[in-house]
């Protein structure tokens, strides 16, 4: 067992966990926060996929214990504090980017994280951006617009 | 998979947005038993993909975004007039994209190559075709 001090969503979290406590494990059943999925647990479908110092990573493959001392961001902590949704789900929303919804806190964690580093990504780069997450339902096809549209919002909010 | 466009007539459409998804996730699982996914056995009936590491999904990466053309014809043999258009995509995408890959390899002397078209089953369809065009 070891101690684990954790800041998600800028709240601190400190727990005694098991040492081999996965992320995602101590995210749903320690913080409560229960958007990010368990998916296929081998770092293959991304449904787990939440931002660990700002960058995007499966939280089904890092320990609690290596995110010691880190900042997480998951679903919950997108939307500001008077609950307005980022630019990334109100896309989402307005592209009806989901069926089921099992993989879209993953893929908006996703996006969230590649238009930061792509702010105006072509769609072929939204593409191969979301290669590590899978949808069953959607073929992709609103996921990509949403992410397309998603990145045409940030711009014009940024006056570009 | 450059471009794929697909026709579909279920009758009065309730809600174009649920009707248009439903055939967006139809096309893509269509594409995908046509181009990737396939569930194998050893000789000894072990499943040899258990996991998402070894069965080979279909990503975003793979696909296009897809062209739909849409009619609403009613049918008379129910009083909604409706035929249904769940999944209705994978019906027509298998074939389209089974049939798209032959016509790309058809002038090398292939005439079919069983699903799923995995780059190596293609290689060796091209393969064994110039090796029977040679003899």
């Amino acid at each position: 067992v070891s101690k684990v001090s954790l800041t998600v969503n800028g709240k601190d979290i400190t727990a005694d966990v098991e040492d081999r406590t996965l992320l995602v494990h101590f995210l749903r059943d320690v913080a409560d926060l229960t958007a990010t999925n368990v998916g296929c647990e081998t770092t293959s479908c991304g449904a787990c996929t939440v931002l660990l110092d700002g960058e995007s990573v499966k939280s089904c493959t890092v320990l609690a214990a290596q995110a010691d001392g880190r900042e997480v961001t998951t679903l919950e902590g997108l939307a500001s504090e008077a609950g307005e949704m980022s630019a990334v789900q109100k896309a989402f929303h307005e592209n009806h980017g989901l069926q089921c919804g099992f993989c879209t806190p993953g893929f908006v964690m996703a996006i969230t994280s590649l238009l930061k580093e792509n702010p105006s990504p072509t769609e072929a780069e939204v593409r191969t951006g979301l290669e590590g997450n899978i949808c069953r339902c959607t073929g992709y096809h609103n996921i990509v617009k949403a992410a397309l549209a998603a990145a045409s919002a940030n711009k014009v909010e940024a006056g570009q | 998979l450059l471009r794929h466009v697909t026709a579909d007539d279920a009758g009065p459409i309730l809600n174009p947005i649920l009707f248009d998804g439903q055939r967006h996730g139809g096309i893509a699982q269509g594409a995908a038993q046509a181009l990737v996914e396939e569930i194998l056995y050893d000789a000894d009936g072990n499943p040899l993909t258990s996991s998402l590491a070894d069965y080979g999904a279909i990503t975003a990466a793979e696909l296009p975004s897809f062209e739909l053309v849409t009619s609403e014809t009613p049918t008379d043999l129910n009083p909604l007039g409706a035929k249904g258009i769940g999944e209705a995509g994978t019906i027509g995408a298998t074939p389209a994209v089974h049939n798209a890959v032959i016509d790309a390899v058809s002038h090398l002397g292939v005439r079919h190559i069983d699903m799923p078209m995995t780059p190596e089953r293609v290689w060796t369809a091209i393969q064994e075709a110039k090796k029977a065009s040679a003899q």
